[in-house]
């Protein structure tokens, strides 16, 4: 037999059998060249498996979000919108107003609501028109929000990433500086109060 | 843990009853196959923190993509090879890093502890595709024809991958 050349992989990973088997082992015993570069290979898988599996640090556990029945899921949102709505059109002349899935509902003489375009960051007033409620729109307009929600929830036991513990660091910080600040400008506003309330006094003496 | 004898027929059986609508069955094959998978990337990655969210992000792509899963007995290569492209998006980000140093030494002279990180180290010298088929098969066991269908290459190039990085993870290590 000729030396193993690239059939060593398969004997020293067992991927060799049979009569090809026997062969390589004769081959092996009698070739100290083929021993050797066999003796080689078991050596380093030897020690590449002393590396041992570790666990995960966390397991991951899939979450499937269970919903109500219909019935006694909108029974009481409706419920409560109907009565609001209700109450509030006895009460009071009312418009009500859709803009790109936005409900405006204004009351009274109230002025011209605002609807705040959050893209653009740029305010842009709206006109509103008085019409007729339409419940049926309101209802499939709020089931197309829920039907937009995934089913199937993320990942439990999530841990933070070192990104978003840095960035929640952040926030922190920022918010014991505004807390401070607040502070100074509290002390500065008592002491501003302290000031005019001296100045007045002096000044009715002086009168 | 061998992929092409590990339980396939149970692998096949819960795919099934995800398919049927059962999404809590898939936290069965989660909890089988998150510890391989998990030190599959550890692996290869080097970086273990970042290894768990790499086989959570795998197993997300699973449950996503299992409706695509044409041999439901192969679940397994099939998970095996979602990891590897997820991983392999992370390493293209890569290029360029450079590795610590071992200290010199042999796995007779190094502590068990040692030889864990030496082992670890020296699999990230390796160029991906030679530490991956090392990985596959000295950790994993799995086959030459396994390995080659989830790193898409010949088997003969998966032997060869092998051999070169056994020569070099010999030089390494001692």
């Amino acid at each position: 037999m000729t030396h193993l050349g690239e059939r060593i992989t398969d004997y020293v990973f067992g991927e060799m059998s049979g009569k090809e088997l026997e062969e390589a082992r004769r081959h092996v015993t009698d070739c100290p060249q083929c021993r050797n570069e066999v003796q080689q290979l078991e050596r380093t898988r030897t020690t590449l498996r002393l590396s041992q599996d570790i666990e995960p640090p966390r397991h991951i556990t899939f979450e499937v979000e269970k919903r109500p029945a219909f019935g006694w899921r909108w029974l009481a949102p409706i419920g409560a919108a109907a009565a609001v709505i209700i109450a509030v059109l006895i009460a009071a002349p009312m418009s009500i107003q859709w803009n790109e899935s936005q409900l405006t509902i204004s009351f009274g003489t109230a002025p011209a609501p605002v609807v705040r375009n959050e893209a653009a960051n740029v305010a842009t007033p709206v006109r509103t028109v008085s019409e007729p409620i339409d419940y049926d729109r309101i209802i499939s307009e709020v089931q197309k929000q829920l039907r937009s929600q995934q089913p199937f929830a993320s990942v439990a036991s999530v841990k933070l990433d070192a990104e978003q513990t840095k960035i929640i660091q952040r926030l922190q910080d920022n918010l014991v500086y505004l807390e401070n600040v607040q502070k100074s400008i509290d002390r500065q506003t008592a002491q501003n109060t302290n000031d005019i309330a001296s100045l007045a006094q002096k000044s009715e003496r002086e009168e | 843990m061998k992929l092409g004898s590990l339980r396939p027929i149970d692998d096949r059986k819960i795919v099934d009853r995800v398919l049927k609508g059962d999404t809590e069955a898939f936290n069965l094959l989660v909890h089988q196959w998150e510890k391989p998978i998990y030190n599959f990337i550890v692996r290869l990655i080097g970086d273990r923190e970042e290894a768990m969210d790499l086989c959570q992000e795998s197993f997300m792509k699973a449950y996503r993509e299992l409706p695509t899963l044409k041999d439901r007995n192969r679940f397994s290569a099939w998970l095996y090879r979602i990891a590897h492209n997820t991983c392999y998006s992370r390493l293209r980000k890569d290029i360029g890093k450079t590795f610590v140093e071992l200290e010199p030494g042999t796995s007779s002279t190094r502590s068990p502890v040692e030889n864990q990180l030496a082992v670890e180290t020296a699999l990230q010298h390796l160029p991906e595709e030679q530490r991956e088929a090392v990985v596959l098969k000295v950790f994993h066991e799995l086959k030459f024809d396994e390995i080659a269908e989830i790193q898409g290459a010949p088997v003969s190039t998966v032997k060869s991958r092998l051999y070169m990085g056994f020569e070099k993870l010999r030089s390494i290590l001692g």
